[in-house]
């Protein structure tokens, strides 16, 4: 059966979304100016808007493209996920080739408006933590902590070998710093991550669009519109019941019986896969028309709402097990400028920091922000160190919960404050010269300074050295004197979340 | 039996898997294993702390300081208001660019570009219009290709390049950046050093015809002053593995690492807080140039002149001159200084 003009429009308007993404994706480097947002995609993303609206009471200008969307999706129902969502396109290539045409899950439809209302409420509560179920961040993050790095270090390893050749060469004089990361990148959980959209893929292998079906709660926010959109499938004509359209729908929107021929807008994503396969051509996706009888039942109930308010107020609660709940991490170092008391009700934890960050410093947390703050963005500098020459962090922040502070003040701003351990620092503890962070700290006035000593050390040598000392004061917690101190393991000098500090002496 | 398809299919799985395992961090940072400090608290640096476990290959480098002609200087001092100008005048009092650089070289400029937060006049790298001047030159002997970079530590090479001016002005002179690869870092043997016995170097710098070293004379807390010997950290790997025995270690890169001339820019010096500066009361306009054949020279003198300091108390120049690197008997040497 070959393909119709829409189905093929449908597959390039597909291809052409997923290019755009990573397209994105790969500039949303330090210093690169486009001219279509880098963020596009949350920008345009309504799941994101409204969250980030309820959580914050405020309206995020930047996302005034998410209206449009949201106005759209009342006439054109879920066409965003056949259609536009990166996601969803990739799902709808990578899947089995034979095709389950019984569902058996179908009551489980209604969980993505569990997700949906536990999303809600939950950002009422000023918590965004479930947005890391957002299709948009899944990809993005999943992009930035794991894709990215892997295929860096595919290049990084052929380059062993084939450093000579001219396309090696030229990506290395041409992306490296910029497109590819300065120096390979690594995650902490990079590797779930990477598990997390595996699984996503892998539950393709159960029903095809299972994410889409069952979870997505971006999805669900079109299907909600869907139930009064005009664009659905209808049958224009007398159905002979053949329920050839029901097996190839991929979204099982489609019910055939003795009945005639049913369909669930909610779930249709105006594929268009439905009309070529109908034998005698009585389907067509239309605007309106009076057939409306042909809906089927809303899979939405009241009771969906009601366990997603519980599964949020519950989850909230939950937060409140873990440690940070009682005392703050010693190291939940935020990006520059991101404060804690509305930190949480601004990130859509979209990774688009952790993607910028050029050193690899910031990194998806896993508990150091609580539970509450699941994949916020934190610095750890043993991995990568705020550069004293950037500010891209608070530039790419779609909804400013990491303000774009200037250079010059960023370069002031105190996101941590570095403690020197004297029983493993080289010069205090084993009589070594090193004093590579007092070399490193690139504050002006050198937050870390050196004491001379005359020492004499365990075998009574006499000897003359320097010891760092950090004058907290000074320091801005940029941790590049974590990240270089050569000692093997934890670094004998930390940057750890500031402290208040009474007033010295 | 599995078919070969499949088994492509499954192997290109696993390798896949492979590479995402590896990306999971690794907090250790890989320190060379001559750089293990000892349990034994050895003060002074000595040959038995460096441990070898495989000898590495031994390497030679191309480029080779070309030694002054009796009518000749060793050392020439610059001075003038314009750096481009003095630059040249100083490599002319050497005997000019073609005693240096011949028809068809390939050759390579090492400024110091070590942080990317802030433009040349803070003084923190070399001066643009020096390292232009000296690619003009090199052209206009004749080099069949002129490349510039350094490896700093802050920043990425992208964004120091762009932001010490150094880009735009040597690609307007006609010269190309270069970013350093990981994959043309190599370990050599270091058969002439004391305490360490091999390390990761750019192969680069060893391949080139022509090194050409450009240093910006700058304060630094360990080591007192950064020159045109301490420089050479920016073509090595492992940079914070050299700061266990500074000034030793940074004398035993020289004994590979031969530049075939030393351009010591002191046209701003950075006097204190250094090697990152950052504020412009730290910096002293003294619109000088210092360039020999001779690394120790070129750096004791810079000592003396921009530091007030004796040559002998900075450790890697003492070390250096002890190892026969180079020399700073300046009587016995044909020192000229020209103004321009």
């Amino acid at each position: 059966m070959a393909p119709t003009h829409w189905q093929r429009a449908r597959q390039l308007t597909q291809i052409a979304s997923v290019i755009l993404f990573f397209m994105l994706a790969f500039l949303t480097y330090r210093g690169f100016e486009s001219i279509i947002p880098l963020d596009l995609y949350f920008r345009v993303n309504p799941l994101v808007m409204l969250s980030a609206l309820i959580a914050m009471r405020a309206f995020v200008a930047a996302m005034a493209f998410a209206i449009i969307a949201l106005a759209l999706g009342f006439v054109i129902g879920r066409a965003w996920c056949g259609w536009l969502c990166p996601l969803g396109a990739i799902l709808d290539w990578i899947t089995p080739k034979t095709r389950r045409v019984s569902e058996t899950l179908r009551v489980s439809r209604g969980v993505k408006y569990v997700l949906l209302s536990a999303i809600f409420f939950s950002a009422l509560m000023g918590n965004l933590t479930f947005l890391i179920f957002d299709p948009i961040t899944i990809l993005n993050r999943t992009f930035s902590s794991a894709g990215l790095p892997t295929l860096n270090a595919l290049i990084l390893g052929a380059e062993k070998f084939l450093i000579a050749l001219p396309p090696f060469e030229w990506i290395e004089q041409n992306w490296r710093g910029t497109i590819l990361p300065a120096q390979q990148t690594v995650y902490d959980l990079g590797i779930f991550i990477a598990i997390f959209f595996g699984a996503i893929i892998a539950l393709n292998w159960i029903v095809p669009r299972f994410w889409c079906r069952y979870l997505c709660a971006l999805g669900a926010v079109y299907a909600l519109q869907a139930k009064i959109s005009w664009l659905r499938p209808r049958a224009v004509s007398d159905c002979a019941h053949c329920a050839a359209c029901m097996k190839v729908c991929p979204m099982n929107a489609i019910t055939v019986t003795k009945k005639g021929f049913t369909v669930d807008p909610a779930e249709c994503v105006v594929c268009f896969d439905c009309v070529p396969a109908c034998p005698t051509s009585t389907i067509a996706i239309t605007f309106g028309g009076s057939r409306a009888t042909q809906v089927a039942s809303f899979d939405l109930s009241r009771r969906h709402f009601i366990a997603g308010a519980a599964a949020s107020v519950a989850s909230v609660a939950l937060f409140q097990s873990a440690p940070s709940a009682k005392r703050d991490d010693a190291f939940r170092v935020r990006p520059p400028g991101a404060r804690e008391n509305n930190f949480l009700e601004k990130c859509i934890r979209c990774a688009e920091c952790v993607k910028v960050c050029p050193t690899g410093g910031l990194q998806p947390s896993l508990l150091q922000a609580g539970l509450e703050g699941f994949w916020t963005p934190i610095l750890v500098s043993r991995l990568g160190y705020c550069d004293f020459s950037c500010n891209a962090c608070g530039q790419i922040c779609p909804t400013g919960a990491i303000p774009p502070l200037a250079l010059e003040a960023k370069r002031h701003n105190v996101i941590g404050i570095a403690y020197i351990d004297e029983s493993r620092c080289l010069p205090w503890a084993s009589y070594t010269r090193c004093v590579v962070c007092e070399e490193m700290c690139p504050v002006p006035e050198k937050a870390i300074r050196l004491d001379d000593v005359d020492v004499i050390a365990p075998d009574g040598t006499r000897a003359h050295l320097q010891r760092p000392r950090v004058i907290h004061d000074l320091c801005i917690g940029c941790g590049i004197c974590e990240y270089q101190c050569p000692l093997a393991g934890p670094a004998a000098i930390r940057v750890y979340a500031p402290t208040k500090l009474p007033p010295r002496l | 039996m599995i078919t070969r398809r499949e088994f492509l299919r499954r192997s290109l799985l696993l390798a896949l898997g492979g590479t995402v395992a590896a990306c999971a961090p690794k907090l250790a940072p890989t320190i060379a294993p001559t750089s293990a400090p000892t349990l034994a608290p050895t003060i002074a640096p000595t040959a038995t702390r460096a441990i070898s476990a495989t000898a590495a290959p031994v390497a030679t480098m191309t480029a080779t300081p070309i030694a002054p002609t009796a009518s000749q200087p060793h050392l020439v001092i610059a001075r003038g208001a314009n750096p481009g100008a003095i630059t040249r005048a100083a490599i002319d009092a050497l005997g000019g660019i073609t005693r240096f650089v011949k028809t068809g070289n390939d050759v390579i400029i090492k400024p110091n570009i070590c942080n990317s937060a802030y433009g040349p006049e803070f003084a923190t790298t070399t001066n643009p219009e020096v390292v232009a001047e000296l690619v003009k030159m090199c052209l206009e002997a004749g080099a069949k290709r002129v490349r510039v970079m350094d490896n700093g530590f802050s920043g990425t090479a992208t964004e120091g390049y762009k932001r010490s001016g150094i880009r735009d002005a040597v690609e307007r002179a006609g010269g190309q950046m270069e970013i350093m690869a990981n994959a043309k870092y190599a370990t050599v043997a270091l058969p002439n050093a004391r305490d360490i016995k091999s390390w990761g170097v750019y192969q680069e710098i060893l391949k080139a015809d022509v090194v050409i070293n450009v240093p910006i004379a700058k304060h630094h807390g360990s080591a007192q002053v950064t020159l045109a010997m301490k420089g050479l950290m920016g073509v090595i790997q492992d940079r914070n593995g050299i700061h266990l025995s500074l000034d030793q270690r940074i004398a035993d890169l020289s004994t590979l690492i031969k530049p075939t001339l030393n351009v010591i820019d002191g046209v701003r010096v950075l006097t204190s807080h250094g090697p990152t500066g950052g504020r412009l009361d730290y910096v002293r306009t003294d619109n000088t140039i210092i360039a020999s054949h001779d690394p120790v020279a070129a750096d004791g003198y810079a000592t003396q002149l921009f530091f007030k300091k004796k040559p002998e108390t900075i450790g890697y120049i003492k070390f250096g001159a002890e190892m026969g690197l180079g020399r700073f008997d300046f009587a016995k040497l044909r020192v000229k200084e020209v103004t321009a």
